[in-house]
């Protein structure tokens, strides 16, 4: 689909040359040069820490780099805010919307704008969406729509304001793979009619699928700058991660799968909003790795929360004699973590109170330190004992969490999204210790929203909506696009909408 | 079109020099804005500062005095800062003062005629007790039904006040003195002693070990552990099944007989009766020393002295026919400083003339960061 005549000499919209960033002693970004062509999808791939977040906040004013030059239309430009970029044609789609949700949707797409949220803007608004196949009604409140509808009223609100270089960050996290689909058809025609889209990804079947040309980054540089046409996975896999990393978690063994270890029927929780349960049930059993998928806010997190015991139900029952239940929460450095502690305290926290930490009442600081260590070495925490954990990257701080939770070998392990952010070692490290866990005859549930991690790590597969639990698949009937059919409602693998 | 040739980028973080650093500038910048005010008034700044710093730091006597208020502002800064280190704000450090000094003044008169030590260490125990249970009246509302403990706190002063009135207007009334807001005097086998040869009382002594018990139970025990991890970030005390309803009420209640221990002192070091003004504010400047400590429990009578030494400072400018009100201008100043240099500390100044939206030309994108 996107066999475009490639190689005119065509001026981009944008180039940006030599773009150097460090922070601190690190360099992020290092001497990256990079097109945006009129008319072209972009794909920017990487893991993360590859410096993809820190190059697009380069290019929209958000960062200032150290070296480079950026030019935009043919004029150099040296951005000192986002506003800047925003007045020289550059817009950007942020992974977290920027949204004033009690506003409607004209009122959030003329702020910021000289037009006033009338008819006319109303109407303006809906040509756009026509020609891109959205459907947003524009007297709604931003909070009354889904999270799609939500994601093409931020891109409405760049092509309101005449905009022709867009830039969506991993555009496709929130969205089911319908959605997804539906997204990439827009992006299309928006390129279609003159503009240059650029996105974020690190998801490669879409890449391949949906771009005209790929630029992939790795440790900070380009490592491939080419059309994406004739390009496979694998081969964009190898480039992104580099040669020679294991990409691929070990197979699952065949374990015996005992007992029933924690039971949960019609569970039912407290609270507003679709994000609640609402009459889940489900079944864990010893030396079995169960996976959840579902479209995000449909009931995952207080799914984790009760089933770590940590949430009490409204309504329904929790059944399980097992004592030793490790979470290993979604939210690392807001639930999981205290920042402001150091490494050693944060992986004494649940332990502390116990017997083996020596002393009913003292805590000694330096057998804090001197417990700490050997955790240290056999989780690969990237830093001493004493470093406070905030300062610890995402896949630290998760290494961090993963110790303090796996270490005594639970009876039970819930891990919710446990390797979103991470990169693919510390990714690979992750579900093996996951995987160890439900060897030694543990159960372990996994909430996820990365479909090719539940289909490689789960026995079976559970498939949440509205907070309920409405389908379960084994591992061997999966397929992503059954499990996002499920996802999106709609049962038996029959497409619908 | 812009005002100031200054433009902000905010910091990933605050390095810890930085931060240490705060405090010394705030202080600093205090005093220059205050020199401002001095010159204003007709007086000479330096002339000022060094009569300040005489009436505090500059003679036995003077140093007695600074030593003497800095006990019960260690107090209430101590009080305040425990009470932080749950994110709780505790207002009521001058009520609980309030009662700590009517509870110890209780068992004086119940039992005047026991032998120093025992009554000493009776009331001592008394003033711990009432301070902890005044603190209690906000406390248990915060854990149960999470009233804001920042109100309760606050009006919780006015009425401790207006108790401590009827108490030395009614049953505790000096017969001598009808009229007279003060009680009458304490046995003087309960005056607290002083540090051998000197005038100095032992509050001071007290109170610093009051901050080491403290530090020690935050820094070394199994409940401390557990008030840094609610303090930290309260969801992970949620997922870690901490009970953080029994944590707000034992720390407002240590927060609590702190401040009544800074009423015991007082009672025992400086009126010798009780007397509504026992607490001078004490309870509120405590909020501007735990502020001014910042995270740290053992800066507490370091800066305890220095607000201490402002205060008498400021009263020996009275003698200059100044008002003695510049060291209220100067705490005011100073946490004014700190606030605005917290901000500021968050954020990266760049100083340039170029209008920000300029895209023509040559632009070094050199001078861009670092």
């Amino acid at each position: 689909m996107s066999s475009s005549n490639t190689g005119g000499p065509e001026e981009p919209f944008l180039r940006a040359a030599g773009m150097t960033k460090s922070f601190g002693s690190k360099v992020v970004v290092d001497d990256v040069t990079i097109n945006f062509f009129p008319g072209k999808i972009l794909a920017l791939l990487g893991e993360n820490g590859a410096g993809k977040s820190t190059l697009i906040s380069m290019i929209c004013g958000q960062y200032r780099p150290d070296s480079g030059s950026l030019t935009v239309h043919g004029k150099t430009c040296n951005f000192r805010s986002p506003k800047d970029a925003l007045k020289a044609g550059i817009g950007v789609v942020y992974q977290d919307f920027r949204l004033v949700p009690p506003f409607s949707v004209v009122e959030n797409v003329v702020l910021g704008t000289r037009s006033r949220p009338n008819r006319r803007a109303a109407a303006r608004i809906e040509e756009i969406a026509a020609e891109l196949g959205f459907q947003v009604p524009t007297d709604a409140l931003v909070q009354d729509l889904v999270v799609g509808q939500q994601q093409q009223v931020e891109i409405i609100k760049l092509l309101f304001r005449g905009l022709d270089i867009l830039i969506l960050d991993e555009p496709t996290a929130v969205l089911t793979p319908q959605q997804s689909s539906q997204l990439f058809t827009a992006l299309r025609a928006i390129a279609d009619s003159g503009k240059s889209v650029v996105f974020v990804s690190h998801r490669l079947a879409e890449v391949v699928e949906s771009a005209d040309h790929v630029t992939v980054l790795r440790g900070g540089r380009v490592v491939a700058d080419q059309p994406a046409h004739g390009l496979n996975k694998s081969d964009l896999a190898l480039l992104m991660v580099g040669d020679g990393i294991a990409t691929t978690t070990r197979a699952a063994r065949n374990r015996p799968v005992g007992h029933s270890v924690l039971r949960l029927k019609n569970a039912s929780t407290a609270g507003q909003g679709r994000d609640v349960l609402n009459g889940a049930s489900l079944e864990l059993h010893a030396g079995e790795v169960v996976g959840v998928a579902g479209v995000s806010g449909n009931g995952q997190r207080p799914l984790a929360d009760v089933v770590a015991g940590i949430v009490p139900l409204t309504s329904g029952t929790r059944e399980t004699q097992e004592e030793r239940i490790a979470y290993i929460p979604e939210d690392r450095l807001g639930t999981g973590l205290v920042g402001s502690m150091t490494i050693a305290q944060n992986l004494q926290m649940r332990d502390y109170r116990s017997e083996k930490s020596g002393n009913p009442w003292w805590i000694n600081p330096k057998t804090l330190l001197a417990q700490a260590e050997p955790l240290i070495e056999e989780f690969h925490i990237p830093a001493a004992a004493s470093i406070k954990v905030s300062a610890l990257s995402g896949g630290g701080q998760q290494r961090v969490i993963v110790a303090r939770e796996v270490r005594d070998e639970p009876r039970i392990l819930v891990a919710s999204q446990p390797t979103r952010g991470l990169d693919v070692v510390s990714s690979t490290a992750v579900r093996e210790h996951l995987l160890d866990i439900a060897d030694k005859q543990g159960a372990v549930l996994v909430i996820s929203e990365d479909l090719d991690e539940l289909l490689e790590v789960c026995d079976r597969i559970l498939v949440m909506v509205g907070g309920e639990v409405v389908a379960e698949v084994p591992r061997k009937e999966a397929t992503r696009l059954s499990l996002g059919l499920l996802m999106v409602g709609s049962p038996d693998g029959e497409a619908s909408q | 079109m812009k005002l100031l040739p200054i433009y902000l980028q905010r910091r990933a973080a605050i390095s810890s020099r930085r931060a240490a650093l705060l405090p010394i500038f705030a202080i600093a910048t205090g005093f220059i804005v205050g020199a401002v005010v001095l010159w204003f008034s007709g007086v000479s700044p330096l002339d000022a500062y060094l009569e300040m710093f005489n009436a505090s730091f500059g003679s036995a006597q003077g140093l007695t005095a600074t030593f003497i208020r800095a006990a019960p502002l260690i107090l209430t800064g101590l009080a305040v800062a425990i009470a932080l280190r749950m994110q709780l704000w505790n207002i009521g450090a001058e009520g609980q003062l309030l009662l700590g000094s009517a509870g110890a003044t209780f068992v004086f008169f119940t039992w005047p005629n026991l032998p120093g030590p025992i009554l000493l260490v009776a009331a001592a125990v008394a003033a711990l007790i009432a301070g902890a249970l005044w603190a209690l009246i906000a406390a248990i509302p915060r854990a149960t039904i999470d009233l804001n403990e920042i109100i309760t706190t606050l009006f919780l002063n006015y009425i401790a006040l207006r108790l401590v009135s009827f108490l030395v207007y009614g049953p505790w009334q000096d017969p001598g003195a009808i009229g007279f807001a003060y009680s009458k005097p304490i046995p003087p086998q309960g005056a607290m002693g002083t540090i051998w040869g000197t005038d100095l009382t032992s509050g001071v002594v007290l109170s610093i070990v009051c901050v080491a018990i403290t530090w020690w139970g935050i820094e070394r025990t199994r409940w401390g552990f557990s008030v840094k991890i609610l303090g930290g970030n309260p969801r992970a005390g949620v997922y870690l099944r901490l009970n953080a309803k029994r944590r707000i009420i034992s720390i407002m209640a240590i927060s609590g007989a702190i401040a009544g221990m800074a009423g015991f002192i007082q009672l025992t070091a400086v009126t010798g009766r009780l007397q509504p003004d026992i607490a001078a504010g004490y309870g509120y400047t405590g909020i501007l020393v735990a502020f001014l400590a910042g995270r740290s429990l053992l800066m507490i009578p370091v800066v305890g002295i220095f607000f201490s030494a402002l205060i008498q400072g400021g009263y020996s400018l009275q003698a200059q026919g100044l008002s003695s009100s510049i060291s209220t201008v100067l705490q005011g100043l100073i946490v004014l400083f700190i606030l605005l240099g917290g901000v500021a500390a968050t954020y990266r100044f760049r100083w340039s003339w170029t209008s920000s939206n300029s895209s023509s030309g040559m632009v070094n994108l050199n001078s861009g960061a670092r």
